[in-house]
């Protein structure tokens, strides 16, 4: 696990120590500063580079980094944003967190359901085509093939253009000035939730109205992936020697079909770990199109003005979502195949 | 001779065997013949490019542009008319784009496959083969790439990445330039290898304790020789299926990273960038402008087909071959 962050934390360096070290001292110059006429910035970026360390081969700068992240415990001042970059992080966060607890549910749950019908219904036609497995397959491959960005500009397109029904951001603008404003106290950070605390409840239906469109995105291009895997997984055990029998011993449909779906549990719950990670690592495109300004939006944004500070910290916060993941994931499956040994 | 002839032919006869059953297990899957079918038609149009949209200058691949020179005003996109059959995008003929867009196409997904495959091959097998303290160093290696956030270091790769590459060899220079569409290709490549070689290693260790390996251990066949010759043709398949179907998915994580922003450069007749260009068209679309959208489809239909293609062939051979693969997805 360790391993594996610092891993993680010397590939981000190592591609970061791509950038000539002119490149990256113009960060720490502001905007102001260059657009100041009679300014000349090349006469101050040897300062820069001296003070910054920035000439320095990129082991050392790893390593420098490294005890002052362990020694500190903070994880550095980011030039970008002019903050900590925990607290860059964590005012990021609760958007993903926000897209990410409604749709993980939808497309979980969803997609088992609709897998292990399109399973079962798929094993009773042993020869012939069943069609509602077919259109379930058809679907599948389709969204497949669709560009992310696509759909979520057509959606954008259509109904906030086009009809004005629902709309791009967290929330409207009227309800942007109250969470702004001092009689708003945030617990959580996230809009939903923290709109039911504090008992405005007009609040919790404008965001959840501008949640609709970004959760539909990300629902139809996870929601295939689940049922894809959850069907192949259940037809496989279907045709195991022990279905025939429940059937034999005069089960009902539903109870055998439970048997089966608890037995293919473990590759849906690897690919259910492996959608949330990535949901939580940001989905960049529809964080992009819609405007909620989540921890992939974040990431985009440090790539793009080569703020290297936030990245290191951002991947170092990635790895720890992926890892902790993993260690659920991990206590899962000894809870649900007792053969498993952690 | 007739020796070698005999075992040529055994081969063949091995080969061919296979091949035919996957091919009769294929049938019951009738959309991957829709998939091949697509493939086909996309490879003749790659094949017939100078003959259906002839090039204009000297880089062929830089759509021919109709419109005033400027740097902060667009010119106005045309709609599909008698000259140019798509119409205009702000300027660049979109017909043409499209058409070596298709070449564009194959060349990303075809290259950033074979790289991915080559490196997840090589330490996949290593890995399966020498368990171990090895075995387990690699794949910790392994996960810390695959716990890498797709998309994010694909656009930190492009970005950092130099165009031009020199190698000092005593007195010989090598000078490489790359296109920007190679450091797609190679930030791709480094995020898509770990599939394949956890994938690889696992086969690799269900295979390995076959009577026929050990069989060729006794007979003095040498490690590299057992494992290229015995190991990895009885457990590639899965791989190849999985390399099929993501031929597709690259193209598309490609065309994000062009909408992005990091790829090529306006008018390089790429799918990705083509769309990222005619973005606004869409997002600030009205009633007089509302025709203007076919514009924007009709990169989109060639990429949606064209990823259609792979992914019901690429599907098709998972169904055939192991239906219970574990994959990462390019989001």
């Amino acid at each position: 696990m360790i391993v594996t962050l610092f891993v993680l934390s010397l590939l981000v360096f190592y591609t970061t120590s791509f950038f000539s070290p002119q490149q990256r001292a113009f960060l720490y110059i502001s905007p102001q500063a260059l657009n100041h006429p009679g300014f000349d910035p090349w006469s101050k970026v040897e300062l820069i580079i001296k003070k910054y360390h920035l000439d320095d081969p990129f082991y050392v700068q790893y390593a420098n980094w490294v005890s002052v992240t362990l020694t500190e415990g903070t994880l550095g001042y980011s030039a970008l944003y002019h903050e900590l970059v925990s607290n860059v992080i964590l005012n990021a966060f609760p958007a993903t967190l926000e897209l990410v607890v409604y749709s993980a549910p939808l497309i979980v749950l969803g997609g088992i359901k609709l897998g292990v019908y399109s399973a079962v219904r798929a094993h009773e036609k042993k020869r012939r085509e069943d069609p509602v497995d077919f259109i379930v397959r058809v679907a599948i491959s389709l969204t497949h093939s669709i560009p992310v960005f696509l759909v979520g500009m057509l959606m954008l397109s259509i109904t906030f253009m086009s009809f004005h029904w629902l709309a791009i951001g967290r929330v409207g603008a009227g309800a942007q000035f109250f969470i702004t404003s001092e009689t708003w106290k945030s617990y959580t950070g996230l809009y939903t939730i923290d709109a039911l605390l504090n008992r405005q409840y007009w609040i919790f239906l404008d965001a959840l109205k501008h949640l609709v469109l970004p959760v539909a995105t990300l629902t139809i291009f996870m929601l295939p992936i689940v049922v894809k895997v959850t069907r192949s997984s259940v037809l496989a055990e279907l045709s195991k020697p022990y279905v025939t029998t429940a059937k034999a011993k005069g089960l009902q449909k539903a109870e055998v079909t439970n048997h089966a779906k608890r037995n293919a549990m473990i590759s849906i719950l690897t690919v259910s770990s492996m959608i949330f990670a990535s949901m939580m690592t940001g989905i960049v495109v529809t964080e992009s199109t819609f405007m909620l300004y989540g921890l992939g939006f974040l990431a985009v944004e440090a790539t793009r003005r080569l703020d290297f500070t936030l990245l290191a910290g951002l991947s170092i916060f990635f790895c720890l979502i992926f890892v902790v993941l993993n260690l659920i994931v991990d206590i899962m499956y000894t809870h649900i195949d007792p053969r498993v040994n952690l | 001779m007739t020796d070698f002839f005999n075992s040529l032919r055994m081969k063949s006869n091995d080969l061919v065997r296979t091949l035919k059953i996957y091919f009769r297990r294929l049938r019951a899957y009738p959309l991957s013949f829709v998939g091949v079918i697509i493939i086909l038609f996309f490879v003749a149009i790659a094949l017939l490019t100078p003959v259906l949209a002839p090039p204009t200058s000297e880089n062929p691949y830089i759509m021919p542009y109709y419109g005033w020179h400027s740097k902060t005003i667009l010119f106005p996109s045309t709609l599909p008319g008698p000259e140019h059959p798509f119409g205009l995008l702000h300027g660049f003929d979109l017909y043409y784009g499209c058409i070596w867009g298709v070449r564009v196409a194959f060349y990303i997904s075809i290259i950033t496959t074979l790289i991915a495959l080559s490196i997840g091959l090589c330490i996949g097998s290593i890995a399966g083969y020498f368990e171990g303290l090895l075995d387990e160093v690699l794949m910790r290696f392994t996960d810390a790439f695959f716990a890498l956030p797709g998309l994010i270091y694909v656009l930190l790769v492009v970005a950092a990445m130099p165009l031009e590459w020199a190698f000092n060899l005593g007195i010989v220079t090598f000078k490489i330039t790359l296109l920007s569409m190679d450091r797609i290709i190679l930030a791709l490549a480094i995020i898509g290898w770990p599939s394949y070689a956890r994938l690889i290693r696992g086969e690799i260790k269900k295979v390995k304790h076959q009577d026929y390996v050990e069989a060729a251990k006794a007979i003095g066949c040498s490690r590299l020789r057992v494992l290229i010759k015995h190991i990895l043709p009885n457990s590639i398949s899965p791989v190849l299926a999985l390399a099929f179907l993501n031929i597709g998915g690259v193209l598309l994580a490609a065309s994000t990273v062009s909408f992005l922003g990091f790829g090529p450069e306006r008018g390089f007749a790429e799918w990705g960038s083509i769309l990222a260009t005619s973005t606004n068209d869409l997002i600030f679309i009205t009633e007089e402008t509302s025709q203007y959208v076919i514009l924007y489809f009709m990169p989109a239909l060639f990429l949606s087909t064209f990823v259609l293609g792979w992914s019901l062939l690429g599907d098709a051979l998972i169904n055939v071959i192991d239906p219970t693969l574990e994959r990462r997805f390019y989001f």
